[in-house]
């Protein structure tokens, strides 16, 4: 709900941004609730399946939002600026972390029961276990651009945007992962 | 999520054959992104983030309020964050206009400047606007912290101009 009593759910980015920035609290709720969900699929993918660094990662991605609204100049679009603070929070998280493996637990989690058909349900989630156990072994700016790309439906501007890469490197890091998955998912066919 | 054909010398496309492993998989992880209003591990996160925006606090200053000293010295004050706020409840009540940014500066525990950055819609009277605001601003702090000796200088600055209410678009 607005200052004024009006609701924020049709309202603009630019228009919450406006207002979270001269410290409506209530604005910057819809502008994490908007975009949260897809901010943690992203970090959680891009962590190794991990939901606890996953909510690590968004957690003091949005807070730094919250605090650098006053510095964000509208440049790029409010959803690219906000993957590139989740995505320098995974790289920061991933600096100060030793590898782990994959806790095939924790992904069961964040997918849930098909009513209709259990067995392509059971072959689906194996699938994306194993998409996600290729996509672990990729390099970390591979695995981000295909992602951002595949899962988030990105330009390459906005990927560049996100990851602060040239837009070269972009391409060559997405052509690069997708042939490195296409290989280790071979065994699917 | 329909991605458009982006062919490039560097990166040909994904594979687009719907047998295939990696376009399988892919199909699947966006169904589940749409199907889904949102990860299981989300609604946690929110709400920690909310408790810390609420706890986050920005930096303010006491302004005095005049005219309530009593002969024991006593003194009200109240902060500049809350004088910003309600400067912000003022500023959102047209569809004419939505403040961008709101300074308030303090100097000698008073009001020493205002600093209003606006978005206004297409057709707005814009000096009309500008005086409006000052004389708006000028008439809450009254009310809020008292009259001083001179009064506050109000900075209006129009930062950007947009079709439709800057409230909501």
């Amino acid at each position: 709900m607005a200052d004024d009593g009006s609701s924020y759910d049709e309202v603009s980015d630019e228009a919450l941004v406006r207002a979270a920035r001269t410290g409506d609290e209530e604005a910057f709720a819809v502008i994490a609730a908007r975009h949260g969900p897809g901010l943690y699929r992203y970090a959680e993918r891009l962590v190794g399946g991990s939901s606890a660094d996953a909510a690590e990662v968004v957690q003091e991605a949005l807070i730094s939002a919250w605090k650098g609204l006053g510095s964000f100049e509208g440049r790029s679009s409010l959803r690219t600026w906000l993957f590139r603070l989740t995505h320098r929070r995974a790289v920061d998280l991933q600096r100060h972390r030793r590898p782990v493996p994959v806790d095939d637990e924790l992904l069961s989690h964040t997918i849930r029961p098909a009513a209709d058909n259990p067995l392509q349900h059971v072959l689906d989630d194996e699938l994306l276990a194993a998409l996600q156990t290729a996509l672990d072994e990729l390099p970390w700016h591979q695995r981000a651009v295909w992602l951002l790309r595949e899962s988030e439906g990105m330009s390459y501007d906005e990927i560049a945007t996100a990851l602060a890469l040239p837009v070269g490197s972009v391409r060559g890091h997405l052509h690069r992962g997708r042939k490195t998955l296409a290989e280790r998912m071979a065994r699917w066919r | 999520m329909a991605l458009g054909p982006e062919t490039d010398p560097v990166d040909p496309g994904p594979e687009t054959d719907p047998a295939d492993p990696v376009v399988r998989a892919t199909r699947e992880l966006r169904r589940r992104a749409e199907a889904d209003e949102a990860p299981e591990g989300w609604p946690a996160v929110e709400r920690t983030v909310r408790q810390r925006v609420r706890s986050t606090v920005a930096p303010a200053d006491p302004v005095l309020v005049l005219g309530v000293r009593d002969d024991r010295g006593s003194r009200t004050y109240v902060s500049s964050r809350v004088l910003e706020a309600s400067l912000r409840r003022l500023l959102r009540r047209a569809p004419t206009h939505a403040p961008d940014r709101i300074t308030l500066r303090v100097e000698d525990e008073r009001p020493s400047l205002v600093e209003v950055a606006l978005t206004c819609a297409y057709g707005t009277d814009l000096r009309a606007l500008a005086e409006e605001v000052r004389s708006d601003a000028r008439a809450l702090l009254a009310e809020t912290v008292g009259v001083g000796p001179v009064p506050v200088p109000v900075t209006v600055d129009v930062v950007d101009v947009v079709a439709g209410d800057p409230r909501r678009v």
